[in-house]
C-alpha cells in the first residue's frame, strides 16, 4: 500500500500493465531458455 | 585513420552539436529545460533510457568480455525486465503524479529534508565521478589505440556534449540520444557483418560458434548458486533485480528520463522498451565479442591488445623475458590456429570431433597461459596491479580490420555511446544541484528566469568538472574501480530508502536517514571482509536499510499521522 494517499496512483492496478507484465515475463523466460539452448547446442 | 574515417567522425560531432543546439528554442523555462514540459513520446524516452545506460564502457568492455569470457555477462541483465515491471507500478506513477523534478525531492515529502539532502549529495558525488570515468575510459582507449592526445580526446568527447546539453537541456539530451542509439546499433551490426565476412572460407557462422563453444564462449547461463561467482542466473535475477530497481528507480539520471514523458502510461511504456530489448541487445553485443574471438583465432592479433606498456617493458630489465614470451605466443598462436582449422573441418564434415576438440582446448589454454604470464610481467614492471587488455580488443579490431568508412562509423558509435550517457548525467546532475541544493537551501524564492540561468550555469560547470576529473581519472586508472565500488555501496542502500518511502506507512525520517548510513556501512563491511560478489551487495544494502530503518523508526516514535 502506498505511504501517502495523496500520491496514490489511480493507475496502479491497470489491466494493460498486467497484460504487458505477463508478456514481458513470458518473453524473458523464452529468451533465457533460448540462451540455455544456445550454450548447449554450440558447445 | 583515413581521411574518410576522420570525415565521418567530424560529421557525426557537427551533426550532434547542431541538432542539440537547434532544440534550444523549446527550453525557455525551468520545467521545459529539465523535464521538456512533460511532453515527450514513450519511444523517444525509451531510446533515451537505453542510450543513457549504454555507455562507451559498455560498448568496448562488453565486447571484450565476450572475447575473453564468452556470453556469461548477459546474466547481469536478467533482473532488468522484472525491475521494469515493478517500477512501472510503483515509482513511475508516484514520481509523475507528485510532479517532482528529482527522485530526492520525493524523499523530503515522505520523510524529511536531511534524508533528501543526503541522498542528493551521494548522487552528486557518485554521478559526478562516474560521469568522469565514462569520459575517461573511452578517451584512454582511443588515445592509446589511435595515438591521439589524451586531453584533446577527453575534450572532443566532453565539450560538444556539454555544449548542447547546456543550451538545449533535456530536449537536446533526449533527441540526440535517439539518434545516438541508432548510430550505436548500426555500428554493432556493421561490426557483426564484418566479423562474419572475415571468417575463413568454407566456415559458416554455426561452425564458428561450435569452435567458440568448445572453449566455453557460448555458455550463457550458469544455474549454480555461488555467492562468490559474479555472473550466475541467481545473482542476475536477484542481485541484478535489486541493482536495476535502484538504478532505474532511484538514480536521477534515469528517473529524469521518464519524468519527461507525456503521461504515466507513456513513462511506463518507455521502461517496457528496455524490458523487451535490453537482454537481446546485450546478447548481441556479447556475441560480437564471441565472433571476435573466432576472428582472432585465424587472424593474428597482438599478444597483448593494450600497447601502452610496451615501451616501458622494452626499457626494463625484463625486456628479454617479454620478447621470449612473444616468441612463445607466435608458436602457440600457429598451433591453435591449426587446431581450430582441424576442429572446424571435423564439425563441417560431421565427423567425430572428440580428438580435434581436445587438441583445440589444449592449444587455446596454452595461448591463454602465455597471455596471462605476459599480463603478470607487465603488472610487475609497470607496478599497475589492475593492468588488463580486454577493453582494447574491440578498438584494435575496429582500427586494424574494419574497412575504410566503417572505422569512422565505429569510432562515432563509441563517441555516441559515451556522449549519450554523459549528456543525460550532466542534465541530471544540474537538476539535482539546482532543485535539491540551490533552490532548497540557498535561494528558495526567485524567478523562473533566474533558476533557468542557474540551471544552464550549473550544467556548464558540471561539464567542466567532468572533463577536468576525466583527465585525472585517466591517469589514475584505479579511480574508475573505486567509483564503481562506491556505486555498489550506494545503490542498494538508496533502493532501501525508496522501499521504505513507498512500501511502509510508519517509518520516519530518522529511520530513513540512519538506515541509509547503516546500509552503506553494511555493504562496505561485506565488500571488505567477504568474497560475496558485487551484485549481491545491492540486496545486502537494501535489506540493511529496511531493517535498520524500521527499527530506528519504531524506537523514535514512528511517523506522526
Amino acid at each position: 500500500m502506498p505511504a501517502d494517499s495523496s500520491l496514490t496512483p489511480d493507475e496502479a492496478s491497470d489491466r494493460p500493465v498486467t497484460k504487458t507484465a505477463v508478456l514481458i515475463v513470458v518473453i524473458e523466460a523464452a529468451v533465457i531458455l533460448g540462451l540455455v539452448w544456445f550454450g548447449r547446442y554450440f558447445s | 585513420m583515413s581521411a574518410v574515417d576522420w570525415g565521418v567522425v567530424v560529421l557525426y560531432l557537427v551533426w550532434m552539436v547542431w541538432d542539440g543546439l537547434r532544440l534550444s528554442k523549446r527550453t525557455n523555462e525551468v520545467e521545459g529545460y529539465f523535464l521538456a514540459n512533460r511532453s515527450l513520446p514513450w519511444w523517444a524516452v525509451g531510446l533515451s533510457v537505453m542510450a543513457t545506460q549504454l555507455s562507451a564502457i559498455t560498448m568496448v568492455s562488453t565486447t571484450g568480455q565476450g572475447y575473453d569470457d564468452g556470453m556469461r555477462f548477459v546474466q547481469f541483465y536478467f533482473g532488468l525486465p522484472i525491475a521494469m515491471i515493478i517500477l512501472s507500478v510503483t515509482v513511475v506513477p508516484f514520481f509523475w503524479r507528485a510532479k517532482v523534478y528529482t527522485a530526492y525531492e520525493f524523499l523530503e515529502r515522505r520523510f524529511d529534508a536531511k534524508t533528501r539532502t543526503l541522498a542528493a549529495f551521494l548522487f552528486l558525488i557518485l554521478r559526478g565521478l562516474s560521469c568522469s570515468a565514462i569520459v575517461a575510459a573511452p578517451a584512454v582507449i582511443l588515445s592509446i589505440v589511435l595515438g591521439w592526445n589524451l586531453t584533446l580526446t577527453v575534450l572532443a568527447i566532453g565539450m560538444p556534449t556539454a555544449l548542447y546539453t547546456v543550451v538545449g537541456g533535456v530536449q537536446a539530451v533526449t533527441w540526440t540520444d535517439v539518434k545516438q542509439m541508432g548510430i550505436i546499433v548500426a555500428g554493432i551490426f556493421a561490426a557483426v557483418i564484418v566479423l562474419i565476412l572475415g571468417l575463413p572460407e568454407d566456415m559458416g557462422v554455426g561452425t564458428a560458434l561450435h569452435v567458440a563453444g568448445a572453449v566455453g564462449r557460448t555458455k550463457a547461463v550458469d544455474f549454480s548458486f555461488d555467492l562468490n561467482q559474479p555472473y550466475t542466473f541467481w545473482s542476475g535475477i536477484i542481485g541484478g533485480l535489486f541493482l536495476q530497481l535502484a538504478y532505474f528507480g532511484c538514480d536521477q539520471s534515469q528517473v529524469q528520463r521518464y519524468l519527461t514523458s507525456k503521461s504515466v502510461r507513456e513513462g511506463r511504456d518507455s521502461l517496457f522498451m528496455s524490458a523487451f530489448v535490453k537482454i537481446p541487445l546485450q546478447a548481441l553485443i556479447l556475441l560480437t565479442g564471441v565472433l571476435m574471438f573466432v576472428f582472432f583465432l585465424f587472424n593474428k592479433g597482438p599478444m597483448l591488445f593494450n600497447p601502452a606498456p610496451r615501451d616501458m617493458v622494452a626499457a626494463s630489465a625484463r625486456a628479454g623475458e617479454y620478447q621470449g614470451l612473444e616468441g612463445e605466443y607466435d608458436r602457440a598462436f600457429d598451433a591453435r590456429k591449426g587446431a581450430a582449422e582441424t576442429l572446424a573441418a571435423a564439425e563441417t564434415a560431421g565427423a567425430d570431433v572428440t580428438a580435434a576438440r581436445e587438441a583445440f582446448v589444449k592449444a587455446d589454454k596454452d595461448v591463454r597461459d602465455i597471455r596471462s604470464r605476459a599480463t603478470s610481467l607487465v603488472r610487475d614492471v609497470t607496478k599497475n596491479a589492475s593492468f588488463a587488455d580486454v577493453n582494447y580488443v574491440f578498438p584494435t579490431f575496429v582500427i586494424q580490420h574494419m574497412p575504410i568508412g566503417l572505422v569512422g562509423l565505429l569510432i562515432a558509435a563509441i563517441f555516441a555511446a559515451a556522449m549519450s550517457s554523459i549528456a543525460a548525467e550532466l542534465n541530471s546532475l544540474a537538476t539535482a544541484t539546482v532543485i535539491d541544493v540551490y533552490k532548497r537551501h540557498l535561494k528558495p524564492e526567485a524567478t523562473d528566469r533566474h533558476y533557468l540561468n542557474v540551471s544552464k550555469i550549473s550544467t556548464g560547470l558540471w561539464g567542466v568538472f567532468v572533463c577536468v576529473m576525466a583527465v585525472y581519472a585517466a591517469e589514475l586508472g584505479s579511480l574508475i574501480v573505486v567509483v564503481n565500488r562506491f556505486g555498489s555501496f550506494f545503490y542498494g542502500s538508496l533502493l532501501g530508502v525508496f522501499a521504505l518511502a513507498i512500501g511502509t506507512r510508519r517509518t520516519n525520517g530518522n529511520g530513513a536517514f540512519f538506515g541509509l548510513i547503516a546500509g552503506m556501512a553494511t555493504v562496505g563491511i561485506a565488500a571488505y571482509y567477504t568474497q560475496v560478489s558485487f551484485l549481491w551487495h545491492n540486496v545486502i544494502g537494501a535489506v540493511a536499510v529496511i531493517v535498520v530503518g524500521v527499527l530506528v523508526s519504531t524506537l523514535t516514535g514512528g511517523r506522526a499521522r
